[in-house]
């Protein structure tokens, strides 16, 4: 390195010092050597690149340079070395850079801007592979004085307690384990298909899926999901559902089958599970009517009206429901507090989300839901894809996705969540976090009939910083968080999010047209507006107290188009538009959601449910880092933010559109 | 009451000769039933009742279908041929089947060739009361009904199908005498021999159902 190089550096290290808001202080244990953030993708819009923590082997993977932050690196060549992670105390032992690939790889950062100090990662995928541990836990490290240790002067990422990056294998590919299938008869209502890794014995307790059924399903049509997760280290256990009579018989179903599952063990398969299931650790999901079911299941144990003698409450870590029902209403298909997760076909004809049809709009149980709650919405999936019954797939619309592929974007999905609730795998967060078009991993349908959005808002445990949820304060100028609300968008309206009457034909009159988050007896609120060819803004105060947002990770909100009105059917496709945060001195860091995964899906083109095209409104969260503002106005203070801008128009993005929004609030990391 | 206590002892015996009969017979045996007469098929959703026999039960079964869950200990096995385009299970509301004023418990779709396998709780002691008409109903949720609702929706649902004595005594012959169960997982397995006889499309759930204890 040269020594103009080494000033460059000295000078980064004392304005990292300046700038402790961003930059990381240089590790004690290692003087000398920068921490960096160094992995991620590139973006086609400011920042122009997102440094995430999660990759799938196979897949893109990048590393970038920001020269506004290290202006050292601009004109600089170095080794780059992929690692696997160690602690500071490690490092110090021993910085010897052992590279993962067949070799490092030289490197050169033209700059000025960080478009020129990106470089794709070469030389051969990054192993994702580490036996029943979902993700390799790696460093990245640019050697800049090519002495293969890291020194002085070396930029690393990974060195702040945690790793700079994972790499997972597809989750869709089995798990290191052989799997033992078994089916059990304990009787009426008890007959279950069970699913367990084959040296099980050799394992310790492992943690428990109960999948439960839907109306006229049966409990041997999951294997897909069976033979996958117990792969990867689960037992699970697909019951007999009594779901005939109802969701209510449906959780009393899954009640019981999971009591007697654990109660009985030492029979179950010869006793092969006996000491081997862990009662602390359950995941509970269900299909249907079975969806509602167990919904129903954890309401009744959260209302002490079942008492399970096996397991408890806390020991579910995850209701997920599968196209559920909606029959009980907010009273009873109430997930309460669980960490509550929720799938949805677009093109489901059976509970299909037709605005004529409340027990059919799945919706409504994500926004009852208060612990951290989650969704994916798959366009062109019907109800029986995500079985593998066979017979009808019940689905209605353009570009019918398959049984197979559903089963691919199922396991997909659901092995990072249960990895996320069940193990606490820090490689998973970021596949429900992220947008699909960020991180859909090799080997999954590429059709362009796969379309995938993804909801993710934070329960009160994680202490989400809300600005305004709509659900109380309901003047429009006036956000849940009681700060000032100004706009200039069109005809905005803060309601419940339902659509009124009995079909989503576009109507002046149905302000919340397409909306099927809640009933009438729910709660859930947010608002609409629109923008026609010109810019307009809505903006919300960040409360005084509440402007120091050092301690958070994103801001993250939801949004939807509204499906079939002529401010959406003028330019179907992702819309775009932009986000400003503004500090009390004025500064503003202004990004477009263009960048995250591109933009608001336009709704499923699906026909019926009144005249037009385009089904019930589908919302996504968006999360935008806090760091990516503070990248393009390092200025940006921070400590002291009072406004959130949103804008819309021409200038901004898409000339037209009318959207729905919720859910305005900053994530902790 | 010496005649009364003889014909109780006679009709336990006989039931009780019947139960072990049943009880040697569960392995799966395909019965051969003489195919339904054309004259008993109406234009009716639920078009004709193929075979009726009664059970008893040691233990008692829960009725889940009706809101107040009242346990039984007899009523009779059927099997019905039916509209199939009103047989698909769905997710939402679905026409149920009812009799007189009573849910039936409905064991299989049976979508395809419209046979359905159904059991009608009796709640009455001694041998259970001939079913008189059958019908599709609409309940608005789905939700097990209490009797009043039961009732109500019966004489709500329009096109029964009246049972004829001949009809009955038809259905009857073919379903022999009463079997005896020890319990409702048993029933549920003379049922599914019942499935892959009258409606082997279903032939995935009756197995499902006749896996070892």
């Amino acid at each position: 390195m040269s020594l103009l190089a080494f000033a460059l550096l000295a000078q980064s290290i004392v304005s990292q010092q300046a700038m402790s808001i961003a930059q990381p202080a240089t590790p004690a244990l290692l003087p000398g050597v920068v921490r960096a953030e160094l992995a991620g993708l590139s973006i086609s819009a400011a920042p122009h690149f997102d440094y995430v923590t999660s990759f799938v082997a196979g897949g893109a993977m990048q590393v970038a340079v920001d020269p506004v932050q290290f202006p050292q690196i601009v004109g600089a060549n170095a080794y780059l070395y992929i690692v696997r992670h160690k602690t500071p105390e490690q490092w110090l032992a021993d910085p010897t850079l052992v590279e993962v690939r067949s070799a490092a790889q030289a490197v050169f950062f033209p700059g000025p801007d960080i478009q020129n100090c990106t470089v794709p990662v070469l030389f051969g995928p990054v192993p994702g592979s580490n036996g029943v541990q979902f993700g390799v836990d790696y460093d990245i490290v640019l050697d800049l004085n090519f002495n293969t240790l890291l020194d002085e002067g070396d930029l690393i990422d990974g060195l702040d307690g945690k790793p700079g990056m994972w790499v997972t294998v597809p989750p869709q590919s089995n798990g290191p384990y052989a799997v033992t299938e078994i089916l059990y008869n304990g009787g009426t209502l008890l007959r279950q298909n069970i699913f367990y890794p084959t040296n099980i014995s050799t394992l310790g307790q492992l943690p428990l899926v109960v999948v439960s059924h839907g109306n006229g399903h049966n409990y041997q049509w999951y294997d897909h999901l069976g033979l996958h997760l117990a792969s990867w280290g689960f037992v699970v256990m697909s019951h007999e559902n009594n779901t005939g009579p109802g969701p209510d018989s449906a959780a009393l179903t899954t009640l019981s089958n999971t009591d007697h599952f654990l109660g009985n063990l030492a029979t179950i398969g010869g006793g092969a599970l006996q000491g081997h299931v862990d009662n602390t650790r359950i995941a509970w999901i269900g299909h249907s009517r079975g969806g509602e079911g167990v919904a129903r299941a954890y309401d009744r144990l959260f209302d002490g009206t079942n008492i399970a003698v096996n397991y408890t409450r806390s020991a579910i870590k995850l209701v997920s429901s599968i196209a559920p029902t909606d029959f009980l209403g907010p009273a009873s298909a109430y997930p309460h507090d669980a960490n509550y997760h929720l799938w949805v076909g677009g093109a489901d004809s059976d509970v299909t989300g037709c605005a004529d049809c409340n027990i059919c709009q799945s919706f409504h149980l994500l926004d009852r839901a208060e612990g951290t709650s989650h969704s994916i919405s798959l366009h062109g999936v019907g109800h029986g894809a995500f079985h593998n019954g066979g017979g009808d797939l019940w689905a209605s619309g353009p570009c019918i996705v398959s049984r197979a592929d559903t089963h691919v974007l199922m396991k997909v999905h659901l092995l990072p969540l249960l990895q996320h609730y069940i193990f606490g795998a820090p490689a998973a967060k970021d596949f429900f976090v992220r947008q699909w078009e960020s991180l859909a991993p090799p080997g999954v349908p590429n059709s362009t009939c796969v379309v995938v959005d993804m909801q993710y808002t934070e329960g009160a445990a994680r202490q989400p910083r809300v600005i305004d949820n709509f659900q109380t304060q309901n003047a429009t100028n006036l956000s849940s968080s009681g700060a000032a609300v100004t706009f200039t968008v069109d005809n905005l309206t803060e309601a419940r999010l339902d659509d009124l009457d009995s079909a989503f034909t576009a109507s002046g009159s149905d302000v919340m047209n397409g909306m099927t988050m809640g009933a009438a007896n729910d709660t859930t609120r947010g608002i609409v507006f629109q923008w026609t060819n010109a810019d307009r803004d809505l903006m919300f105060e960040v409360p005084a107290g509440q402007r120091d947002l050092r301690g958070f990770e994103a801001l993250s909100f939801r949004a939807a188009q509204c499906a079939r009105d002529a401010n959406t059917t003028a330019t179907l496709g992702d819309l775009v538009f932009q986000v400003a945060l503004r500090d009390e001195a004025g500064r503003r860091a202004q990004l477009s959601i263009r960048a995250y995964g591109g933009g608001i899906e336009e709704p499923y083109q699906r026909t019926g449910c009144g005249t037009g095209a385009g089904w019930g409104n589908e919302f996504e969260t968006v999360r935008m880092p806090l760091r990516d503002f503070r990248r393009i106005q390092n200025q940006l203070d921070l400590s002291r933010i009072d406004r959130i801008e949103f804008l819309f128009g021409p200038g901004y993005g898409d000339a037209r559109g009318r959207l729905g929004l919720d859910d305005v609030e900053f994530h902790r990391p | 009451m010496k005649i009364f206590t003889a014909l109780s002892v006679a009709f336990v015996v006989l039931a009780g000769a019947g139960w072990l009969a049943a009880r040697q017979d569960r392995t799966p045996v395909a019965v051969e039933h003489p195919a339904a007469p054309d004259t008993s098929v109406q234009n009716t959703p639920v078009r004709a009742l193929l075979l009726a026999q009664p059970f008893e039960l040691e233990k008692p079964a829960t009725h889940h279908w009706r809101a107040e869950q009242p346990q039984y200990l007899r009523g009779w096995i059927l099997v019905l041929e039916c509209d199939p385009s009103l047989l698909a299970r769905r997710q939402t509301v679905e026409p149920l089947l009812a009799s007189d004023g009573e849910m039936l418990e409905r064991i299989n779709e049976g979508a395809k060739h419209g046979r359905v396998i159904a059991v009608l709780p009796r709640f009455e002691t001694g041998e259970p009361g001939a079913p008189k008409a059958f019908a599709f109903v609409e309940i608005e949720r789905a939700e097990a009904v209490d009797a009043v609702q039961a009732l109500r929706s019966f004489e709500r649902a329009g096109d029964a199908l009246r049972l004829s004595a001949e009809a009955w005594q038809s259905a009857r012959a073919r379903g022999g005498e009463a079997i005896r169960f020890e319990d409702r997982t048993q029933l549920e397995e003379h049922c599914a021999q019942l499935i892959l006889e009258h409606a082997p499309e279903d032939r995935a759930q009756a197995e499902g159902w006749l896996i070892p204890r």
